[in-house]
């Protein structure tokens, strides 16, 4: 059984690293774009960030930083998503993401609350999970391995099921008024949504639909594997529409980059209970 | 599986389990040092209360011979293009504005002052001094965070003080 785990994780590694290179495409490219932020007197800029109270040991490497060290740090990152996606080596791999996660933490970390959105957090722990994963595979170590998916596989899942859970407790999100309300909203609203779910009827089914998809996810690990691509490829489709409808641009990429590592937990949950060879 | 995998598949089911901890707030509220490095990501998607609400900034100038102008929007947030589906880059400052003028409304409630030297304080104090004049130049502008729910409810939820140019 290790072995056949371990065959299934090297076998994730490869649409794993391809689809976070375009994850990381685009949100670099993204920020590379919005660069002007970080200048000076900018609301990005570090030095500014720099003067903060509690956070003193951060202001001080704050102060040595520059908007062309965060332009230097993006450019290193685009390299590095470039390298990952175009090969396959399993040191090669294992090196990129460790550069990848060290230069994306240390924008975390100096840029505060300021960096990242939902979607940078679940591609940063798609690449920590797939680091992971890596060296399991490397070092023939199944635990490794499988930790990485926990780690990948097990927050996207538990991401889906307290995103529909917390919903259920909004008066506002059950009776479809909330999905109304952010589709008539300028930041995230879209006229065609607005338009939809101005009709209560469609609004009520549309909320539910996503509250139900979210809070069921779940279920779909301990199923076949085609049906947790199924499950997956509903998400996606989810994921696409707020895309499409709010402007929630990266979101698709950087979930589908957490696939592959659902993919192998479900895996691993159907061998160990025996349902699987 | 070596004990190298054994301990690491312990640590991320338990970095799993305390995520899930972490999402109900008496939780995440009264242990907060556990979370200093932000290893903890929060999923509760929209569900804040203000998943519906539009963020602006309005300012009025004084002038030297102390007359005050009338209100006018600030654009600082840039309405979402056609294209952002696919390359929203403007999503970035955006969301430092909407950050900083959510953080400022907040710490308002009660009748509490902000503080004039916070980050998101700052933030909105120079986007509002480069502001175009009105037609004649002011000596001092304040501004004023206006919330708009649902594209219908309007409130104001902070103004400053006048603050020289």
């Amino acid at each position: 059984m290790t072995n056949a785990f371990l065959a299934s994780a090297a076998a994730s590694l490869a649409t794993a690293r391809i689809l976070i290179a375009l994850w990381l495409f685009l949100a670099t490219a993204q920020w590379l774009a919005a660069g002007s932020l970080f200048a000076e007197s900018q609301p990005l800029a570090w030095a500014g960030l720099a003067r903060r109270r509690t956070q003193r040991m951060l202001g001080r490497i704050r102060r040595r930083l520059s908007a062309r060290a965060v332009k230097a740090l993006l450019g290193v990152q685009f390299v590095a998503a470039a390298v990952l996606g175009a090969t396959g080596a399993l040191p090669t791999l294992i090196a990129c993401l460790a550069l990848l996660l060290l230069t994306m933490g240390s924008f975390v970390l100096l840029s505060g609350e300021f960096w990242a959105n939902g979607s940078d957090k679940i591609g940063m722990i798609a690449m920590a999970g797939t680091l992971l994963t890596a060296i399991g595979v490397a070092a023939g170590d199944a635990g490794l391995a499988l930790a990485g998916a926990i780690v990948t596989g097990g927050q996207l899942t538990l991401c889906y099921a307290v995103a529909g859970g917390s919903k259920l407790f909004v008066p506002t999100w059950r009776n479809g008024a909330e999905l109304a309300g952010v589709m008539a909203s300028q930041s995230w609203g879209h006229p065609l949504g607005h338009r939809l779910t101005r009709v209560r009827s469609l609004a009520i089914v549309a909320t539910w639909t996503v509250i139900l998809a979210e809070l069921l996810f779940p279920l779909a690990l301990f199923a076949p594997q085609g049906w947790l691509a199924a499950a997956l490829g509903v998400m996606l489709a989810f994921h696409v529409a707020t895309a499409l409808l709010m402007g929630l641009n990266t979101f698709p990429w950087a979930f589908a980059a957490a696939y592959p590592a659902v993919l192998l937990l479900g895996r691993a949950i159907r061998m160990g209970l025996g349902l699987d060879g | 599986m070596t004990a190298t995998g054994t301990i690491a598949t312990a640590a991320a089911l338990a970095w799993l389990a305390v995520t899930l901890a972490f999402q109900f707030r008496p939780i995440s509220h009264h242990f907060p040092v556990f979370d200093r490095l932000g290893l903890l990501p929060r999923w509760k998607f929209f569900t804040q209360g203000n998943g519906d609400v539009d963020y602006a900034i309005e300012v009025r100038d004084r002038h030297a011979d102390g007359t005050i102008g009338a209100w006018r929007p600030l654009a600082v947030i840039a309405p979402r293009p056609r294209r952002a589906f696919l390359w929203f880059p403007e999503s970035h400052r955006n969301a430092v504005y909407c950050l900083a003028i959510d953080t400022l409304a907040r710490r308002t409630v009660g009748g509490v002052v902000a503080p004039e030297d916070s980050h998101a304080y700052t933030t909105i104090l120079a986007a509002v001094r480069t502001a175009a004049p009105e037609a004649s130049a002011g000596t001092a502008r304040q501004f004023a965070l206006v919330f708009v729910r649902a594209a219908q409810e309007r409130s104001v939820n902070f103004t400053s003080p006048f603050h020289p140019l």
